[in-house]
């Protein structure tokens, strides 16, 4: 909770005003700093530390999820450059090191980078970020007010507050002779408590104990063995360990029995979620609900995944041959992924199947293998004239497999007594108390499936371009791109299932043979995934290119890049059968201190085949300047316009009763639903900035600017409880720094910054307001040399 | 209706421009004097090794940028002297200084003569990005890095080495940038300007993340000059790590489209950075059964009229599982 600071102002008001009077009789002049000598070494060093304050209203929430900085002691800033004065420093000749954001910021960065000449280059980078994100609109599901009861889900039920640290370091030896050596080592972990959401009956919210360690070891050598010729050869090792565990911790209900429950976090009891009557006491505490409600009473979930990825790697790069300027490399990488014993444990119930407790165990195993060989070349014909030919071949394939167990036991209802088959108890007709309960609609009492699935993805690419320069002002090219794709999807599935007797005459074992006991069991293609299937599809993708571009004096800079591209086929329906893709920049410096400049980047897609009528576009249209026309003061701003437009024909189903008369009957022949809609989605966005420099003595420094993002926008809303959320928002953003010189080398800092998120929220909207507004004050103390 | 996007208009009118930009360029050109220094062919930019004078030469008249050459690491080539004189100090860069030295020194206060003196050594004013990025890579090209460099799209759009580095006025000491990162990619790139400061970005602005963790500044072999991670996957499962699989039940998209076939990788103004404020939506535009679709359709009991707003609240292991095919869990 970040603590509500009132008089925050007029205290930072107070103090700034005092040092402004204050410093004149300390100031320095000359604030050009040019480091201090240290024996062998000049050194630059700086250092910002203080304080920040903040004061904000609105959602807590999305506060965090979007900016997230809290209150307290920082370290803004440290920099550190050491340079050896004569470039032959005893242990090194050169070291920077950059840290910022430790305290409590959210974002945390090092950096260090070392070398010394001839002998080595070494650097390491540290990064830390907290990602607290609760944004509620994601996963909610938005239950609707006539539920009885009604239940409001006001944070997301994906919620997360994860951790992650990434360490790269890399060091390299003898970095300027023929033969060089590089080490590699990266680490990335990922961990923290999270929210997810997990479907038996109802969908319960599940505490995702979230943690993921990747560590990437490198070995790579770099020779000479040919004149303007370098080859390269690199070998990783890549090591994941996936070690997220899933609980229900969100039992907060409970049976008449007493269980504690979770029911789940859609609640809509005129479309039976969890059912149409959960609640049958809500005076107790825990309210009491009924046992005849889908519910979770325990759930836990393991499976440690480990995956080792091996990869080697050649390179070259040659301007061996007058003209021809040429670079490959070919990559070979073999994943293997497996889960030594997949453990997941469901207790509660499910009114659809009465199933009362699920285990569900076995091992997994997958292979990645991906290879891709890529081939650039340049011809040099002419001066002016050359020849480029780029070809990539990518392919991977992944074979994996699980082979898991699932055995279930059913009941009447949430508190019926869990009971096995036991053919002693049981007997013929299989109607006594003791034996099991079963509907049309359960499952195996005990499934076995093997699974095995296939996909796979072959790609060459050939990109050809002729590229000429009319004179030293202007040039182009123009091209033909070729991808040809084939993506191969396999699943095959075998399963043994057993069905007790009181089931065994339907379903999967009508006319099969029973066991001596009474039960059944019907072996063959898995009834736990879908239908075995064998796929292929193939693409070809054809590509117009061209390009200019133009610099007709040394103050003007304009370039254009276009591509149109014509498919035979897609992979999914969004994917575009053609596309066009404009990009324009022109740059106008008509002096060392104005500079002006505009981008157009056009992006337009259809897969407007019968049934799919997909159309999408991105268009952007934007603007800059910067003046500087002194080191008094400074201007810098822009405008961007941002157009995001979709619409595909989509067919769904909607409700139980009469649909609304906008949605038309689908048309596709054997849609399994009924509906036919147009899913829209139209965001435009303005996006305005400036910042604003003024130095109205040597020693004061003030800065403002300010930046907004005005977006509107509409979708296709299904949901009829869902607002149009994040597509129709204005987000403000000014800021001010005034930094006060106190002396040689020691600046006071004070910075604001105003965060004003007002999304349009309706009045109808349940899970509103996500809007907030936040004043982040810094003060700082800079001491640099 | 703005749906209807009228491509053959936006194709005429970017046909236009392009003429326009030709004829105004060619027109603007018309005018403009002939290059005043013609780089030689990279092959011969090095001269006999009796032309070079030297730095402590070249310092004696250009004090000012000897000092700021001093202090960087450049400056290193001058340690290396078996190579000779031609990759070392400023006429590594510059060129042989002989004739230039000669003519400056004979030129006295004439003008026309010290005009012309200045033309005989190599200055990087007004050269072809190129033929400058040359220059550069004729020692910068000792990695996989920098080995596509001729093809990438800053060299084929005539950016140069020097647009981004200044070897001599550098603001960042590191790699001698002419400017931090983001803001050195934002001076051209202003749309992503706009893109990182929507609500839902990547912490490129915080100084988490840079644009080269992603792209490859200087080429690479992926459209976009997109970096991928060790084992040739995408780029972005170098960070999310728990996303890259495989899984036993991969959702193919990501493997085959990308993530960009659901995300928006700089930033969007929906959460997650998805495509599509409504996720039911951006599953249905692909789970609707069509002829030729490969995604299965949605069955008759996914009711969109008040329950499953999100598609992930029941499939939340939407970009892989390895229990279950419908990313239950």
């Amino acid at each position: 909770m970040k603590l509500k600071t009132s008089h925050l102002g007029w205290w930072i008001t107070g103090l700034t005003a005092a040092l402004f009077f204050i410093t004149p009789a300390l100031a320095q002049d000359d604030q050009t700093l040019e480091g201090k000598d240290w024996g062998d070494y000049h050194v630059n060093q700086s250092i910002e530390v203080g304080w920040r304050g903040t004061s904000f209203t609105g959602n807590n929430d999305v506060y965090d999820t979007f900016v997230n900085l809290g209150q307290g002691a920082r370290l803004f800033n440290q920099t550190l450059e050491m340079r050896s004065k004569d470039h032959q420093g005893l242990l090194f000749d050169t070291l920077s090191l950059t840290n910022f954001g430790y305290g409590g910021d959210p974002n945390n960065f090092s950096m260090l980078r070392i070398s010394k000449n001839k002998w080595y280059d070494f650097s390491a980078n540290f990064r830390r970020d907290r990602n607290l994100w609760n944004y509620d609109l994601l996963a909610n599901p938005l239950n609707p007010t006539t539920s009885n009861p009604s239940v409001i889900i006001q944070s997301s039920p994906h919620s997360m507050a994860l951790t992650r640290r990434m360490g790269d370091y890399n060091l390299t030896l003898l970095p300027q002779s023929n033969i060089r050596v590089r080490l590699g080592y990266s680490r990335n972990t990922n961990e923290g408590p999270s929210l997810t959401t997990y479907h038996v009956g109802t969908e319960a919210l599940l505490f995702q104990e979230f943690k993921a360690t990747t560590n990437n070891y490198q070995v790579g050598i770099d020779f000479k063995v040919l004149p303007r010729t370098n080859f390269s050869y690199d070998q990783y090792l890549n090591y994941y360990k996936g070690d997220s565990t899933w609980t229900d911790n969100n039992l907060i209900y409970a049976l008449p029995n007493g269980q504690l429950v979770d029911m789940g976090v859609s609640w809509d009891t005129k479309n039976n979620s969890p059912c149409a009557k959960p609640i049958v006491n809500p005076t107790t505490t825990p309210i009491t609900v009924s046992p005849k409600c889908s519910d979770f009473s325990y759930y836990s979930r393991t499976g440690p995944v480990r995956t080792a990825s091996p990869t080697e790697q050649l390179s070259f790069q040659s301007n061996y041959f007058k003209n021809v300027d040429m670079a490959g490399r070919v990559v070979y990488s073999s994943s293997g992924s497996s889960i030594a014993d997949f453990n997941e444990l469901f207790q509660g119930y499910e009114s659809r199947t009465l199933a009362r407790q699920l285990t569900t165990s076995g091992p997994v195993a997958i292979n990645r293998t991906a290879v891709s060989a890529d081939y650039d070349v340049t011809f040099t014909i002419t001066p002016k004239f050359r020849i480029v030919d780029e070809f990539r071949f990518a392919y991977f394939r992944i074979p994996g497999q699980n082979d898991l167990t699932t055995s279930a036991l059913f009941g009447s209802s949430a508190t019926a007594t869990l009971v096995g088959f036991d053919p002693a108890t049981c007997p013929p007709p299989y109607t006594a108390k003791a034996c099991p309960v079963h509907n049309a609609s359960s499952e195996a009492d005990l499934a076995t499936s093997i699974s095995s699935i296939f996909l796979g993805q072959d790609t060459k690419a050939n990109t050809f371009q002729l590229e000429y320069d009319f004179n030293s002002h202007l040039g182009g090219r123009i091209g033909h791109r070729y991808r040809h794709r084939i993506i191969d999807q396999r699943n095959v599935a075998y399963g043994t299932s057993t069905y007790d007797p009181t089931l065994a005459k339907g379903g999967p074992c009508a006319g099969a043979p029973l066991n001596p006991d009474g039960s059944c069991t019907v072996s063959g293609p898995s009834t736990q995934t879908l239908a075995n299937f064998d796929a292929s599809t193939t693409i070809n993708e054809n590509s117009l290119l061209l390009g200019l571009w133009a610099r007709p004096t040394d103050k003007v800079r304009l370039s254009y890049d276009q591509e149109w591209m014509y498919a035979d086929n897609t992979f999914t329906r969004v994917s575009p059968r053609q596309f066009q893709h404009y990009k324009f920049r022109s740059d106008y410096k008509p002096k060392q201190w104005l500079n002006m400049g505009t981008t157009f980047n056009i992006y337009e897609a259809r897969n407007n085949v019968y049934q799919v009528d997909h159309l999408e576009h991105t268009r952007n249209y934007g603007a800059y300047f910067n003046v500087a026309p002194t080191d008094r003061w400074s201007l810098d701003g822009g405008y961007n316009y941002t157009s995001i437009f979709s619409q595909t024909n989509i067919c769904f189903i909607f409700g139980s009763g009469a649909p609304p008369a906008v949605f038309p009957a689908c048309t596709i022949v054997g849609s399994p639903v009924t509906l036919q809609g147009l899913s829209i989605y139209n965001n435009k966005m303005n996006y305005g900035y400036f910042d604003f420099m003024v130095k109205p003595t040597k020693r004061v420094t003030l800065r403002v600017g300010y930046s907004i993002d005005d977006v509107t926008g509409n979708t296709l809303i299904l949901n009829p409880n869902s607002p149009t959320g994040p597509l129709d928002y204005k987000y403000h953003r000014p800021f001010g720094t005034l930094d006060i010189a106190l002396a040689r080398g020691v600046t006071w800092r004070t910075s604001w910054g105003y965060y004003d998120y007002n999304e349009m929220d309706a009045s109808t909207d349940p899970t509103g307001p996500r809007s907030f507004r936040g004043n982040l004050v810094n003060l700082s103390l800079v001491y640099s040399f | 209706m703005d749906s209807k996007m009228k491509p053959r208009r936006v194709s005429a009118a970017m046909t236009l421009m392009i003429f326009a930009c030709l004829l105004g360029t060619n027109l603007i050109t018309a005018g403009t004097p002939a290059q005043t220094n013609p780089p030689k062919p990279i092959q011969d930019f090095r001269g006999d090794p009796a032309d070079y004078v030297g730095m402590d030469t070249c310092k004696a008249c250009h004090s000012d940028m000897y000092d700021s050459f001093e202090k960087t690491p450049h400056w290193k080539t001058t340690l290396n002297p078996s190579k000779g004189p031609e990759w070392q100090g400023c006429e590594a860069c510059h060129g042989p200084g002989k004739k230039h030295v000669d003519a400056m020194s004979e030129a006295g206060n004439e003008a026309a003569k010290i005009e012309a003196g200045r033309k005989l050594i190599f200055s990087f004013k007004g050269v072809p990005a190129a033929d400058i990025s040359k220059r550069c890579l004729s020692c910068h090209t000792y990695d996989e890095e920098h080995s596509n460099f001729a093809r990438q799209a800053h060299n084929i759009n005539n950016v140069s080495c020097i647009d981004c580095h200044s070897p001599h006025h550098a603001k960042s000491a590191d790699f001698l940038l002419r400017e931090k990162q983001p803001l050195l990619c934002y001076a051209c790139h202003s749309e992503v300007r706009a893109d990182f400061n929507k609500p839902f970005h990547h912490r490129v602005n915080e100084g988490l993340i840079k644009c080269t963790d992603c792209h490859n500044q200087h080429g690479g072999f992926l459209t976009k000059q997109l970096r991928s991670t060790a084992a040739q996957d995408m780029v972005c499962f170098k960070c999310h790590t728990d996303k890259a699989g495989p899984f036993v039940y991969e959702h193919a998209p990501v493997k085959t489209e990308g993530c960009v076939a659901c995300h928006t990788p700089h930033a969007s103004s929906n959460p997650r950075l998805l495509r599509r404020s409504q996720v039911n939506l951006l599953c249905l535009e692909c789970h609707t059964l069509t002829v030729d679709s490969g995604a299965p359709g949605t069955p008759s009991f996914h009711n969109q009229s008040a329950k499953y707003q999100a598609c992930t609240l029941c499939h939340p292991m939407i970009h892989g599982s390895n229990a279950n095919r419908f990313f239950f869990q």
